[in-house]
């Protein structure tokens, strides 16, 4: 939208979308990762009796409550407002289509929300095992997010039949949708990995910190094929994007 | 009229000091605001655009499909709520 006043040449509203919606991205897909990284550790905490991982686990909550709820919110607002004024005619098409796609999963974030802060500031107050619970409802409510979101975002990839038939379900279980949430749900959980690393790079006490790091390698590595397995899918119903993309580069390099 | 008449009495609270009357009254001005917003539109539009103009296809199962999962999330978060307010203060 350049006019009246809306005039962006330097950098473009390309460049401000990416800029915003990297970093959500990267900090919305660690909210729904983290949440099972925590819940686990401290489910594996209990289990070998050990408090020093018990202590990490709690000072991470604090780190991913920070991060997820007061930096992921604020970006999240900020995509809203980069797009809508970039691009009004096209989010107001994106909300009319799937306003109660978007209606349900607020519920699912205003739970996720409750969860998380409960969590936080239950930790080491409530019973093991209902503590444990809290966290799981966090996870769920977190992934269901991830979940909807995907669908409505996938719809502007690959509309596919919604265009014939303009039917909400149509356009949420598009052609990308499940390729894309194996991505993101693989992506969500590499992240938490990564962000753990982050944490446990401050933790004194040697023995622990390698264990720490031994776990966050593992969270990095094996999830990483849901993130194989979805990208494949995902340039899928685009053959000739992916054709561009990886058959046709190696025969154009020269070899080394 | 009932927008001016609660403007005016909006103000009137308001200069008295009349904290929570004032909240009450600002609200329904709020609302009477809205609506005035949207008839100004419909007839500033009338000549060239109507409502009945747009085609609309009637889709009720994401409807249904939000109102059952409010209802659930209400009562998660209530449950959750509760499981907070009873816990402890230390526990093994």
């Amino acid at each position: 939208m350049n006019y009246p006043v809306w005039e962006l040449s330097t950098f473009g509203g390309g460049f401000l979308i990416a800029l915003i919606a990297i970093v959500h991205v990267l900090v919305s897909h660690f909210a729904v990762g983290g949440g099972l990284f925590l819940v686990s550790l401290e489910r594996r905490a209990y289990k070998e009796e050990n408090s020093g991982l018990l202590e990490y686990v709690k000072k991470h909550t604090k780190f991913f409550l920070l991060l997820t709820m007061v930096f992921g919110g604020l970006t999240g607002v900020g995509i809203w407002w980069i797009i809508s004024l970039l691009n009004p005619a096209a989010t107001s098409a994106l909300i009319h289509i799937f306003v109660f796609g978007w209606a349900a999963e607020w519920v699912f974030f205003f739970a996720e929300i409750v969860a998380l802060f409960i969590y936080f500031y239950t930790f080491g107050k409530m019973e093991r095992k209902k503590h444990l619970l809290i966290g799981w409802i966090y996870f769920i409510c977190a992934w269901m997010s991830l979940f909807l979101i995907n669908g409505i975002i996938d719809f502007m990839l690959s509309p596919g039949a919604w265009l014939e038939n303009q039917n909400f379900w149509s356009g949420f279980f598009n052609p990308t949708f499940w390729p894309a949430l194996t991505f993101r749900t693989g992506l969500s959980l590499v992240l938490c990995g990564v962000f753990g690393f982050v944490t446990a790079a401050f933790i004194k006490e040697k023995a622990l910190r390698t264990n720490i790091m031994h776990i966050c390698a593992k969270w990095v590595a094996i999830p990483f094929v849901l993130m194989l397995a979805g990208g494949g899918g995902i340039s899928k119903p685009f053959p000739a994007v992916s054709t561009i993309l990886f058959s046709n580069i190696p025969l154009k390099c020269p070899p080394i | 009229m009932l927008g001016l008449v609660l403007a005016g009495a909006a103000l009137f609270l308001g200069y008295n000091r009349y904290l929570l009357k004032t909240s009450a009254v600002a609200l329904l001005l709020l609302m009477v605001m809205v609506l005035i917003r949207d008839l100004v539109r419909t007839t500033y539009l009338a000549p060239y655009f109507t409502l009945e103009d747009l085609q609309v296809k009637a889709e009720y199962s994401p409807m249904i499909f939000f109102l059952v999962l409010f209802v659930a999330g209400l009562a998660l978060v209530g449950y959750m709520l509760k499981m907070a307010l009873d816990c402890g203060k230390e526990v093994k």
